[in-house]
C-alpha cells in the first residue's frame, strides 16, 4: 500500500508527469476525500460532488504536463480546478433552476434514519446535513473561506495565497461566515421545532 | 456585522475569533480559549461554539463503490496517456495488494456483481478486479480464461471491465437523478457489474486492514472497502476488533452510499454469540439504486459531459 505521507508535492508532481501509477494512487488518497467534502459543502449534492471529485482528479492527470510547481502550489492548483468546476455547476444549476431530486431522496433517507433511532450516527449525519445546508446559504466568498478553513483544515496563510487575499480579509470573512452560519442554524432549529409542533396531534 | 453598537469592532472580533479558534483546534474548551479575551468573550462564545461543532464533525465519506471506481478510472486514464512506445512507466507497474490469507467466499466483490458474476466475484474479489484491470492495461494479460485471486491473474483480454461514472450535461427538473453510476465492459457479451442495491444485505469476509474511531463512528476497512459499524455492533464487539483479525459479517448499503456492518458472524473463524439487539436501526428500506441512465462505453477515461470546459488547469488558472 502506498503511503501518501512519504510523497511531497514535488515528488507527486514528478510522478504524475511521468505517468507513474503509484503517484496516481497517492493523488487519489491525498485529495479524493478532501475534494469531495469541498464540493459537497458547496453544492449540497452528493452525486454532483462525486462527479466534481472525479472530474477534478481526471483533469489533474490530463493537464499535469502543463503544470509548473513554481507558479502555484500544487494543492492550490488542484482546488482551483475544483472551484472552477463548481462555478460551472452553479452557473448551470442557476440556468436550469434545478430542483435536486437526488437531494430530496437523500433527505428522505436521512429522515427515516433519524426517525428510526436517535443514535449518534443518525444525529451526526443529520447535524452535518444541517450545517451543510447552512453553509450553502453563505455568500460565496464566506463559503469558500469557511470550507477551506473548517472543512479542509487549511492554514490561514494557505487560504490567503489560494484566494489572493490579505490575512485580515480572510480573518474577517472567516468570522462573518461562522457568525452567519450560527444565525442560519438557529433559523433551521426554529423551523424544525415549529414543524414538529405542527405534526404532533 | 460588528456586534452590539459601541461594542468591539469587527476587525477585533475577527482577530480574537481566529486566536480562539487556534486554541480550540488544539483541544481547548471554548470557555478556556475565551479567557484571554474578556472584552469580546460574550460576543464570541456562541460563534466559537458553532465553530467547535463544525470542527468536531467527521468528514463526509466518499462511498466505497464510487471511490473504487474513481481510482480505477484514474489509473486507466493515466495508463492511456503513456505515449506509445515509451515502454512501462518509470516505476514498476502497479501491483495488487497481497491476496487474503484464506479463500474469500462471498467476498466484497459479491457486492458489485450481478448473478452471472457471483462465481467470478467469489473467487477473484474486488482487489483482484482492480489487478485485472491493471494487468490488462499493462500487458499482463496472457489470453488464458482461468480466473484466480493471485496478484497477477491471467485473463482473456475480452474480459476487461471498467467502472465508469457518467453525468448528464444538463439536468432538468423531473428527469430523475442527474448523475448515474454505470458499469461498462469492453466485451459486449460481458455482464456489467453493478453496485449492490441500497438496503440489500450481503455477507463479507476478510481481514481488517484499518480501523479508526472518529466522533463515535467506528470505521473498519475490509477488502479495500470502508464499513461503518452499527452502534450495537460496536457495543458488543468494539473492544475485540483490531487490525489483522479476519471478520465475517453481514452488511448493508444505506442511502448515503456507506456500508453499515449490522452483524458480525465470525471473528478469526470463530462464531460469535449474537448480542440481543434490535434490527439495525440505521438501515432504511431499500429504494431502487440511483442508476440506469447512460450506458456509454467510455472505458478509457472518466470524462463526462460537463456543461462546459473552461478551466484549463494549466497552472495559471486561465481559461481556455
Amino acid at each position: 500500500m502506498t503511503s501518501a505521507g512519504e510523497w511531497d508535492d514535488s515528488r507527486l508532481v514528478a510522478g504524475l508527469k511521468a505517468r507513474d501509477p503509484e503517484a496516481v494512487r497517492v493523488l487519489f488518497e491525498s485529495y479524493a476525500s478532501r475534494l469531495f467534502n469541498y464540493a459537497y459543502y458547496h453544492s449540497s449534492n452528493r452525486s454532483q460532488s462525486e462527479d466534481i471529485t472525479s472530474e477534478t482528479l481526471s483533469r489533474v492527470i490530463e493537464r499535469i504536463s502543463g503544470y509548473e510547481l513554481r507558479e502555484i502550489p500544487f494543492k492550490a492548483w488542484v482546488f482551483r480546478i475544483a472551484h472552477n468546476l463548481l462555478v460551472d455547476y452553479f452557473r448551470q444549476r442557476d440556468k436550469q433552476n434545478e430542483v435536486s431530486l437526488d437531494k430530496m431522496q437523500e433527505w428522505d433517507g436521512l429522515g427515516d434514519a433519524g426517525a428510526a433511532d436517535g443514535g449518534d450516527l443518525a444525529s451526526q449525519i443529520a447535524l452535518r446535513e444541517e450545517i451543510s445546508q447552512a453553509v450553502a446559504r453563505l455568500p460565496e466568498d464566506q463559503r469558500t473561506v469557511f470550507v477551506l478553513r473548517f472543512v479542509q483544515g487549511f492554514e490561514l496563510e494557505q487560504v490567503c495565497s489560494m484566494l489572493d487575499k490579505t490575512l485580515l480579509a480572510v480573518k474577517s470573512l472567516q468570522y462573518r461566515a461562522v457568525q452567519n452560519l450560527k444565525i442560519y442554524l438557529s433559523e433551521t432549529e426554529t423551523t424544525n421545532s415549529k414543524k414538529k409542533k405542527r405534526e404532533q396531534p | 456585522m460588528s456586534g452590539d453598537a459601541g461594542g468591539p469592532s469587527e476587525l477585533l472580533l475577527a482577530e480574537h475569533f481566529d486566536n480562539c479558534l487556534i486554541l480550540v483546534r488544539q483541544g481547548a474548551s471554548v470557555q478556556a480559549a475565551l479567557l484571554n479575551f474578556p472584552e469580546t468573550a460574550r460576543t464570541l462564545e456562541p460563534i466559537l461554539e458553532t465553530a467547535q461543532t463544525v470542527i468536531s464533525l467527521p468528514p463526509y465519506p466518499l462511498a466505497a463503490g464510487v471511490s473504487n471506481s474513481i481510482l480505477a478510472n484514474l489509473l486507466a486514464q493515466n495508463a492511456a496517456l503513456i505515449p506509445p512506445g515509451s515502454g512501462t512507466p518509470p516505476q514498476s507497474p502497479p501491483t495488487a495488494p497481497p491476496p487474503p490469507p484464506h479463500p474469500i467466499p462471498g467476498s466484497i466483490s459479491g457486492l458489485f456483481f450481478s448473478t452471472p458474476f457471483v462465481i467470478l466475484g467469489a473467487t477473484l474479489g474486488f482487489v483482484g478486479l482492480i489487478a485485472l484491470i491493471m494487468a490488462i492495461i499493462f500487458g499482463g494479460a496472457t489470453g488464458s480464461s482461468e480466473l484466480t485471486s493471485t496478484p497477477n491473474p491471467t485473463f482473456a483480454p475480452a474480459s476487461i471491465i471498467a467502472f465508469t461514472r457518467t453525468a448528464t450535461a444538463t439536468p432538468t427538473v423531473g428527469n430523475g437523478p442527474t448523475t448515474v453510476t454505470t458499469t461498462t465492459s469492453t466485451a459486449g457479451s460481458t455482464p456489467a457489474p453493478t453496485l449492490p442495491s441500497i438496503g440489500a444485505e450481503v455477507e463479507i469476509e476478510g481481514p481488517i486492514t484499518y480501523i479508526n474511531v472518529i466522533n463515535n463512528l467506528t470505521v473498519v476497512v475490509v477488502n479495500n472497502t470502508e464499513f461503518v459499524l452499527n452502534p450495537d455492533v460496536v457495543q458488543a464487539y468494539g473492544p475485540r476488533l483490531s487490525i489483522g483479525l479476519v471478520l465475517k459479517f453481514k452488511t448493508k448499503r444505506i442511502e448515503n452510499g456507506q456500508f453499515i456492518i449490522i452483524t458480525i458472524i465470525t471473528i478469526n473463524g470463530t462464531p460469535v454469540t449474537q448480542p440481543t439487539t434490535t434490527q439495525p436501526s440505521l438501515i432504511t428500506p431499500a429504494p431502487p439504486p440511483k442508476s440506469g441512465g447512460d450506458d456509454d462505453e467510455d472505458k478509457g477515461k472518466p470524462k463526462k459531459d460537463k456543461p462546459d470546459d473552461k478551466e484549463n488547469g494549466d497552472g495559471k488558472g486561465k481559461k481556455k
